[in-house]
């Protein structure tokens, strides 16, 4: 019976070990937020791409470094796993094996081994700590985004059950907090220019909400009443997921939109084909024809 | 043991309901549901003479005859207050009850305890009917000092219908009829030529037309598909001529009784080439408004 | 003594033993059975009885019908029994149950599958066709559109578009020009499939309005029957037509609870759209049957007619109702089909659009203060129910409206829409339109007004295009003139200083008199 608890303890942490191991595999690919290189996630017809397709770097540097303290803590909570279970077992099948005669040892316990087994886990959570400061700064420390982002805010984002409310300054100006008589209003539908740090306004209408770009490795929470702003750059042009993260109510799970990274001529065109159907009087030619001709 | 055999038996147990339970069983919002289709022409459909309930009434022959008579009040007449009192408009006073008041008209009895605006009207044209022609001239809806003129319109299906204003401030007018689509639109200050409207299909029972900016004004149309109807007028009285000999049951119709309906079958027999003369009694407990 | 006591104990023991052990064997039988029930219950919760057999929920005024009146009668007629119909047979005849639907070719709704034409006959198993931008299809049902089997289906085995043939799987003789649909009313079955996962909801099984997230809503979601949409760029007398629903779903309305489904494929959006055209016609096709026949035989009507006023006995009113159930009712649900297969037709043509007749006025100062001066004047009479200042608390959402059918006044002070909602008029400084911010879009609404809720039109006769330009570009103004504090001068045309209303605020009236001519 005894020997039962001590392979039963030990098997455990080993199918964990051995299960992660698979996932990451190309049959599973249970890992980061893929961008499926070139294709559309929303396409109906998407022919799934072969595994060698898949590409987990993130999709923006910030997000590459992220990534790199994931790998890191990963590394380091792997190791202390293994050795303590490898501890555990041979101390469980140590056990298992002695007689069960005879007075069992009495220790009043090691002082020093507890000074050790505090102090190096200690100092190794402190290494994280600092280790990560930096990425952490530049993420979340207003004074740290870069200047071309602060200076120029792409768009408003305004979470609302159950979507996403988009508002562009107009065309060669820059985004105010008050809504402007020239602004362009979409939903939905996110353009950002690739290459560059690009920042936007979260804000939400009604209850928390969280913007959540998970190939780009961004998140945040949008609080009622606070406008925040968060910026991030895009690599790679694509479509790529953008997403609630924070339940809102019954329609969370599809609140769904799309950021479309592309370089900066697409946006400016696309914003130009989003002013003339705003403007569009019924009278004029229909915006689509008239972008081709500008 | 006894743990372990139990708890063995309910991982079971688990199992299994999770296994059956993530089966499809039944459908769910993924049942595909059949589709029948039905074409487009429609089978042997016998239309019939017209919308309206009740057989058609065959007509028994021989000429047309006129049907006349007086709706007449039955009991003391109450007295009804003003709608709104001179010079008490809440809105556009300068126009609206500017020089005199506005009463109300849902009863108005004249000489002879004469009922004024009762609608008498076949339900649907007699089976056998002879086809009558559309008047040409288009029925006029008019509205001065915030009153509508006339109170009570009678009109034919199809028929083109002009709603014009004879005073100077912007009115609104919204029809709300049960068949035809109901119109909701400004009617400018001062128009002599009139907004057009067209009800397309007939009502079998008169409704009310609004104005949303001034909310007492009112009066009702009744578009039907046939000319055998007639809305008495001041001192009671009525006449609707030509109407097919034989014996027809007509709708008696006024906004203050009490359900709309005064009678909704009075059985009036026409010969031909006579005249017949009824006299329609309004309960003074019929009145309900 | 000890002896006997040990023996006494011992005896005690076994009895009480025995005991304990028999109540032990009780209840683990009674935990066991315990156990069972606790199982097969949640067995059965999670199991779940499927999808209960879904209907088209009846409207309010059927259910105000008598028996007769909606499910029809029996009469013997030369010692056979005919079924006459009754209005709910009317509707499921014609549009089926959520199950089982009917894709009555006469509406124009787009129903789905591929339509052609037959062109030649090859031989009996093989037929050349017509089809317009076909696509290969396997095994598939086909029904014939016209000819002698019209109405039939058939199985074929598939048809090839690049050679443009059909292979049927059963023999038949087919004429040259024969008309037929493959696999008919597929866009029908998955517009089904995808309202009820996206929009049911909200907007029930049948398109009432009242699905289970619906009570907690406020404006309540859309009640299709009454085939009146609010937000259209049609004339006043006309439906919505097909992009607009398309744009409604796909961009939201904002400041309702109706979200952006922008994310949704074309056909996904294409086969919705066309299933919420359906629930609308059925509902209106339902609620004008019901209107022919609830004058004369509804509940209520039939308790008047067999009191004491009314004298008639319920016999003689099951008589006349059925003579009208055989001769007129079969003749007026055909005519209902053409009736809105005709208006729902009209409105997706050219002549049911509205189009302005000049281009925008450039928005400019005096643009926005000619439109503030028509805003005021009592001629288009914004004012009195969006308030002077466009903050929707004009005179008129206090007033107490009359009900047109009762003539009694409602409960509440304001303006109620058609389905008996009180809608306030619009806040326009909260720059949030519902019908799209387009200058298009607040041209057709001032334009048509509001279909179904108390924005009358004003175009053709109150207001000229012109002026309503002018509105339309103080309007887009007037969140930003909010916010700058800037109030724009407005210039009364002397004419209208007579009429204006009270209200007008003091700055502005002020600088009309400083403004002078």
């Amino acid at each position: 019976m005894k020997k039962f608890w001590c392979w039963f303890f030990v098997f455990w942490p080993t199918l964990a070990v051995l299960i992660c191991l698979i996932s990451v595999s190309s049959d599973y690919r249970w890992w980061f937020p893929a961008n499926p290189a070139g294709s559309n996630p929303y396409e109906a017809n998407q022919v799934i791409a072969a595994a060698g397709d898949y590409d987990y770097t993130a999709a923006s540097p910030l997000g590459r470094q992220i990534d790199d303290l994931f790998y890191l803590i990963l590394l380091i909570v792997t190791i202390v796993f293994i050795a303590v279970n490898i501890a555990l077992g041979y101390v469980l099948f140590k056990g298992a094996s002695e007689s069960e005669e005879g007075k069992s040892l009495f220790t009043h316990g090691s002082h020093n081994l507890e000074v050790i087994w505090t102090i190096v886990p200690a100092g190794i959570l402190l290494f994280i700590a600092l280790y990560q400061m930096d990425v952490w700064a530049q993420y979340r420390v207003i004074e740290n985004f870069p200047d071309e982002a602060r200076k120029a805010p792409v768009a408003e984002v305004t979470a609302r059950q159950f979507e996403w409310r988009i508002r562009y300054p107009a065309p060669g100006t820059t985004l105010q907090i008050d809504p402007q008589p020239g602004d362009l209003y979409t939903v939905n539908e996110l353009h950002v220019p690739t290459g560059k740090p690009v920042m936007v306004y979260l804000r939400s209408q009604d209850v928390q909400h969280a913007f959540f770009l998970p190939e780009l490795r961004v998140k945040q929470d949008a609080v009622p009443g606070l406008v925040i702003p968060v910026w991030f750059e895009a690599t790679k042009a694509g479509e790529y997921s953008f997403l609630c993260a924070e339940l809102c109510g019954w329609g969370h799970y599809k609140m769904k939109a799309r950021l479309i990274a592309e370089p900066e001529s697409k946006v400016d065109e696309y914003l130009r084909e989003l002013k003339l159907d705003q403007d569009y009087d019924g009278v004029s030619k229909p915006a689509a024809i008239a972008a081709v001709e500008e | 043991m006894m743990i372990v055999k139990r708890i063995s038996v309910g991982l079971t147990v688990c199992g299994l309901m999770a296994f059956v339970g993530g089966c499809d069983i039944g459908g769910g919002a993924s049942v595909i549901p059949n589709v029948t289709v039905k074409l487009s022409e429609s089978d042997d459909t016998e239309t019939g003479p017209g919308p309206g309930p009740g057989p058609g009434v065959k007509s028994t022959g021989g000429g047309p005859g006129t049907l006349k008579g007086k709706v007449v009040f039955e009991g003391a007449v109450p007295k009804l207050a003003d709608l709104i009192a001179k010079g008490g408009a809440g809105k556009d006073p300068e126009v609206c009850a500017a020089d005199n008041a506005i009463p109300n008209e849902s009863l108005i009895v004249g000489d002879g305890n004469g009922v004024k605006n009762v609608f008498i009207y076949l339900s649907k044209a007699p089976k056998g009917a002879p086809k009558t022609e559309m008047p040409s001239e288009p029925a006029i809806f008019d509205q001065k000092g915030c009153q509508f003129l006339p109170h009570c319109l009678l009109l034919r299906k199809g028929q083109k219908l002009k709603i014009l204003s004879d005073d100077p401030i912007a009115h609104n007018t919204h029809t709300f009829p049960a068949k035809n689509s109901s119109f909701n639109a400004g009617i400018k200050a001062g128009d002599r030529e009139g907004t057009e409207i067209v009800y397309a299909s007939s009502e079998s029972k008169p409704f009310a037309v609004k104005c949303d900016y001034h909310s007492w004004m009112n009066a009702y149309h009744l578009p039907l598909d046939h000319p055998y109807g007639a809305i008495s007028g001041d001192d009671g009285s009525f006449e609707i001529k030509d109407v097919p000999s034989g014996k027809h049951n007509f709708v008696i119709w006024h906004e203050g009784a009490k359900g709309g309906y005064l009678q909704r079958k009075y059985s009036v027999t026409i010969k031909a080439g006579e005249t017949t003369e009824v006299s329609i009694p309004y309960p003074a407990g019929k009145f309900g408004n | 003594m000890s002896r006997l006591n040990e023996k006494i104990i011992l005896q005690t023991d076994s009895i009480v033993r025995d005991r304990i052990l028999a109540a032990s064997v009780e209840v683990r039988v009674v935990s066991f059975r315990f156990q069972i029930c606790i199982v097969i219950g949640l067995m059965a919760t999670v199991i779940g009885c499927g999808e209960p057999n879904a209907k088209f929920v009846t409207s309010d005024r059927t259910k105000g019908l008598i028996k007769e009146a909606r499910r029809g009668a029996k009469v013997e007629v030369n010692g056979e029994d005919i079924k006459l119909k009754g209005v709910e047979d009317y509707v499921v005849e014609n549009f089926g149950t959520p199950h089982d639907l009917v894709a009555w070719l006469r509406l124009p709704v787009d129903f789905g599958g591929q339509a052609g034409t037959v062109a030649t006959q090859e031989n009996e198993g093989r037929l050349k066709v017509d089809i317009k931008d076909g696509s290969d299809t396997g095994n598939a049902t086909l029904v014939w559109l016209t000819g002698d089997s019209a109405g039939q289906t058939i199985t074929i085995n598939g048809y090839n578009a690049a050679v443009g043939e059909i292979a049927l799987a059963e023999t038949a003789e087919v004429a040259a020009g024969t008309q037929f649909v493959i696999s008919p009313g597929q866009t029908l079955a998955d517009g089904r499939r995808h309202y009820m996962t996206h929009c049911s909801h909200c907007h029930g099984t049948a398109g009432d309005g009242a699905g289970p997230t619906a009570e907690y809503l406020y404006p309540k979601p859309r009640d299709y029957r009454k085939g009146i949409f609010k937000f259209t760029r049609t004339k006043a007398p006309e439906k919505i037509t097909t992009p607009d629903l398309k744009r409604i779903v796909k961009q939201g309305i904002p400041g309702t609870y109706m979200p952006s489904f922008m994310l949704l494929a074309d056909d996904e959006l294409h086969a919705i759209v066309e299933y919420v055209r359906f629930l609308a016609i059925r509902g209106e096709y339902e609620n004008k049957l019901c209107v022919e026949l609830e004058e004369s035989y509804s509940t209520a009507a039939v308790k008047d007619r067999t009191s004491n006023d009314g004298g008639e006995s319920k016999d003689d009113i099951i008589t006349e109702l059925t003579g009208f159930l055989a001769e007129d009712l079969p003749g007026i649900a055909d005519d209902t089909g053409t009736l809105l297969a005709e208006t729902w037709e009209r409105a997706n043509s050219e002549e049911s659009l509205i189009v302005p007749s000049i281009a925008r006025t450039p928005d400019s100062a005096e643009s926005r203060s000619r439109g503030r001066a028509l805003f005021l004047s009592a001629k288009a009479k914004c004012a009195n129910c969006h308030g002077p200042n466009g903050l929707g608390n004009g005179p008129q959402t206090e007033d107490y409206e009359k009900d047109p059918v009762t003539n009694q006044f409602k409960p509440l002070p304001g303006l109620y829409d058609e389905w008996g909602q009180i809608v306030k008029p619009r806040n326009l400084t909260s720059g949030i339109y519902r019908g799209g911010r387009r200058p298009i879009d607040l041209f057709s609404r001032i334009h048509a007004g509001i279909k179904g809720a108390k924005m009358p039109a004003f175009g053709g006769s109150v207001l000229k295009d012109e002026e309503i330009w002018d509105i339309v570009n103080y309007v887009l103004n007037i969140p930003h003139e909010v916010q700058t504090g800037k109030v724009v001068a407005a210039a009364l045309p002397k004419d209208d200083k007579a009429a204006a209303p009270k209200a007008v605020p003091e700055k502005a009236a002020a600088s009309t008199e400083g403004a002078g001519e």
